[in-house]
């Protein structure tokens, strides 16, 4: 008899296990963004699949987006949207072209027209207090599944303006103790500025080069993708000074089996806040809505930022630019009425 | 006892868990009671016993009871509305705990993150990160004071650091520490938070912080999926009682990918990353063997280790590992301690007259390397 109980017991154990760990390793479903997870938060995204709309440019798919009014109304991420064609998706399977009507550049919002009504527009969480790190966040999509979801990570915070590190765009040999041009790249400012290889750099900015103070890369540290710097060089004799543009300095990664730079989105700084969360999203995913537990949206996703970081932009900080956005529309609108 | 546990044991790697260090050294790391087992110096008998089926060690821990959290946790997955916001009212509760105990850790151009795990000061972080013993640290600690340790020893094979916290107008300081797991493995499903500093310290942010789950438990190495990126390493993950349980390491390209390493091992080299070592610990393979003419022939294959896992058994000639000849245990030797555990070994064998290659997957070694020289 106990033999038989302890047989079903351990026959309960194992089909009870089957579902959960057969083997040693987590099975995908159950992940934190698996299926089995993503599903329970479903209900909760229901009616913001609603008023989410994805965004196209000469026909391909560049940002999300939100009805914030029924009449046609739309926002979304402007640095995605300043070039092509624009077509809106609805959740219904429905398209339409969108206007760009004004764009608000301090937060890269922008807001476009589509000549439609009824739509369902989106609910703000206004009663949300400030978000709090460890909740729940839920991105939207048009899919049964939300797209994803996360934590809030860390709390509201102006991300500032990043300057993207300087190139000079040569390459150097030293010889006899000089610093000599040994090429000059293709469509580099140093290449418009007119530096050639054979000249001899004696100096960049107020920086002279030598060899206790030999690192190009130093002399132009504190300096930015597109500042001019003046280069002091020795060609045949003569002494010149050539103002030169500073290229973007590209990250390569060159070291083999290096993890690769994931899909950020372009503009990923100068935001005056945001709050930032772990669900993953592609830069395209940017520019609709953020949900919390309530089932309504408390910020905008703006920005893929990193591999664990998501930026969107608080509710009341988008109300507000939406409101600046509106008012010269709106005077637009008076004014045509006042001259027919 | 979780019930998975029960059917896993076969396959868990990790078995014996050899106790905590000796009074003396530091008390503050450990969190077992006065009753602890004998501490082990003699490490080859771990070795040898370390099997799964060993019963655990009388390890025992003043440990926090789990019954502060919620049952949503121990679920497959969560069901419905209610166990969200039971999950997200419990994680929001952690931040502050978790956070207070996590720093960013500057040596020289190398920025990482680091957890307190003791009041006196010691600060666990990744070897990558602290690998010079001696250099000077700098530390900010949750709320932005910045202050100054010293770099300790490291295990480079795991990846293991350890810093030392300075404060020369206050030796007496007691700093803000982590509570830290038991000796229990990790289980895949586990929830877990993740907290660091990636991109490194900024002003105005705190621990970025991470929710997750266990994917895969190793002994010398947790996967979850809590993303993590350049500036985390050395940061801490917590399970989600909000005991330390690992300290992230490395990350590969999926997203899913994530590294982290069981504190446990700081535990077992606590006495040499005190002492300021740099070291190797190499792999083990897990088995006995004697010279003959064609190699070596297995005469013991350990069960539940390594070479086991791969189906090598008694009687297997092995010829070569990794294209090295191997003519000696001590030609074995050699071969393993140039590895880390995880590494998955191409070995030449002859099994039953038939010439094979089997690949292993290398476990984690207890017991010291001797590296005796090649005659």
């Amino acid at each position: 008899m106990a033999g038989l109980v302890a047989a079903l017991a351990a026959a309960i154990l194992l089909v009870a296990c089957e579902s959960y760990c057969v083997a040693e390793e987590l099975a995908p479903k159950l992940r934190t963004n698996g299926d089995a997870v993503r599903r329970v938060f479903a209900d909760v995204a229901l009616n913001a699949r609603k008023w989410t709309v994805s965004l196209q440019s000469d026909g391909e798919d560049v940002a999300l987006g939100v009805i914030v009014e029924s009449n046609g109304l739309i926002l979304s991420k402007a640095s995605e949207l300043e070039a092509g064609q624009l077509k809106c998706l609805f959740h219904n399977g429905r398209t339409l072209p969108a206007e760009r009507a004004a764009v608000d550049k301090k937060h890269d919002l922008v807001l476009l027209k589509v000549a439609a009504d009824g739509l369902q527009a989106i609910e703000w969480d206004t009663g949300a207090m400030e978000a709090a790190v460890g909740q729940w966040v839920i991105v939207p999509g048009h899919d049964d599944l939300p797209l994803a979801v996360g934590v809030v990570s860390a709390e509201r915070r102006e991300i500032p303006a990043e300057k993207t590190p300087a190139s000079l765009g040569v390459s150097l040999r030293i010889r006899n103790g000089q610093f000599v041009i040994h090429s000059v790249q293709d469509s580099s400012g140093a290449e418009k500025a007119g530096l050639q290889p054979g000249d001899i750099i004696r100096g960049i900015g107020d920086r002279q080069l030598s060899l206790e103070y030999p690192l190009v890369t130093q002399a132009i540290a504190g300096l930015h993708a597109g500042d001019s710097v003046d280069v002091a060089v020795h060609r045949n004799g003569r002494s010149l000074t050539l103002p030169t543009r500073l290229d973007r300095r590209e990250k390569s990664s060159s070291r083999p089996g290096k993890v690769r730079t994931p899909q950020l989105s372009n503009r990923r700084t100068a935001f005056a806040a945001v709050v930032q969360h772990d669900a993953v999203i592609t830069p395209k995913d940017c520019g609709g809505s953020l949900l919390n537990l309530s089932g309504k949206a408390f910020a905008i996703n703006i920005a893929r930022a990193g591999r664990n970081a998501t930026y969107a932009i608080p509710a009341d900080v988008v109300n507000k630019a939406i409101e600046g956005m509106k008012r010269p529309m709106v005077a637009a609108t008076r004014a045509s009425r006042l001259n027919p | 006892m979780k019930w998975k546990h029960l059917l896993l044991e076969s396959t868990v790697l990790l078995g014996f868990i050899p106790c905590l260090c000796p009074a003396e050294s530091n008390p503050s790391l450990s969190v077992s009671s006065a009753s602890e087992t004998t501490t082990i110096h003699n490490i080859e008998a771990v070795a040898l016993s370390n099997q799964s089926r060993q019963p655990r060690s009388g390890v025992s821990h003043q440990d926090m009871p789990a019954d502060q959290v919620p049952d949503v946790f121990r679920k497959a997955a969560p069901e419905d509305i209610s166990d969200l916001i039971a999950m997200e009212q419990h994680t929001s509760r952690l931040i502050k705990k978790v956070r207070r105990c996590t720093v960013s850790v500057t040596i020289g151009r190398a920025k990482g993150s680091g957890v307190i795990i003791s009041s006196d000061g010691y600060v666990l972080t990744a070897a990558h990160i602290s690998i010079y013993p001696d250099s000077n640290v700098k530390v900010v600690l949750d709320g932005g004071e910045v202050v100054a340790g010293r770099a300790l020893g490291a295990n480079l094979t795991l990846d293991t650091g350890l810093v030392k916290l300075i404060d020369p107008a206050n030796p007496r300081r007691q700093w803000p520490e982590a509570r830290l797991a038991n000796s229990d493995p990790a289980s895949p499903g586990d929830w877990c938070v993740g907290v660091g500093h990636p991109g490194g310290q900024t002003i105005g942010r705190a621990g970025v912080i991470r929710l997750g789950r266990v994917i895969n438990a190793k002994p010398w190495l947790i996967q979850t999926d809590c993303e993590l990126s350049a500036g985390d390493s050395g940061g801490p993950l917590f399970d989600i009682a909000g005991r330390l349980v690992a300290v992230h390491s490395r990350i590969k390209a999926g997203l899913h990918e994530n590294y982290h390493i069981p504190i446990e091992l700081y535990r077992y080299d606590w006495d040499r990353l005190v002492a300021r070592e740099v070291f190797h610990t190499g792999a083990n393979l897990g088995v006995q063997g004697k010279p003959v003419a064609r190699g070596l022939e297995i005469t013991r294959v350990f069960p539940g280790q390594a070479a086991d896992s791969a189906g090598l058994q008694r009687g297997d000639i092995l010829n070569q590992f990794q294209g090295s000849q191997i003519d000696s245990i001590d030609d074995l030797m050699q071969c393993l301690s140039k590895e880390r555990p995880g590494k998955i070994a191409s070995l030449d064998i002859i099994c039953n007259g038939m010439a094979r290659t089997v690949d292993v997957e290398l476990g984690l070694r207890r017991n010291r390397l001797v590296h005796i020289p090649n005659n």
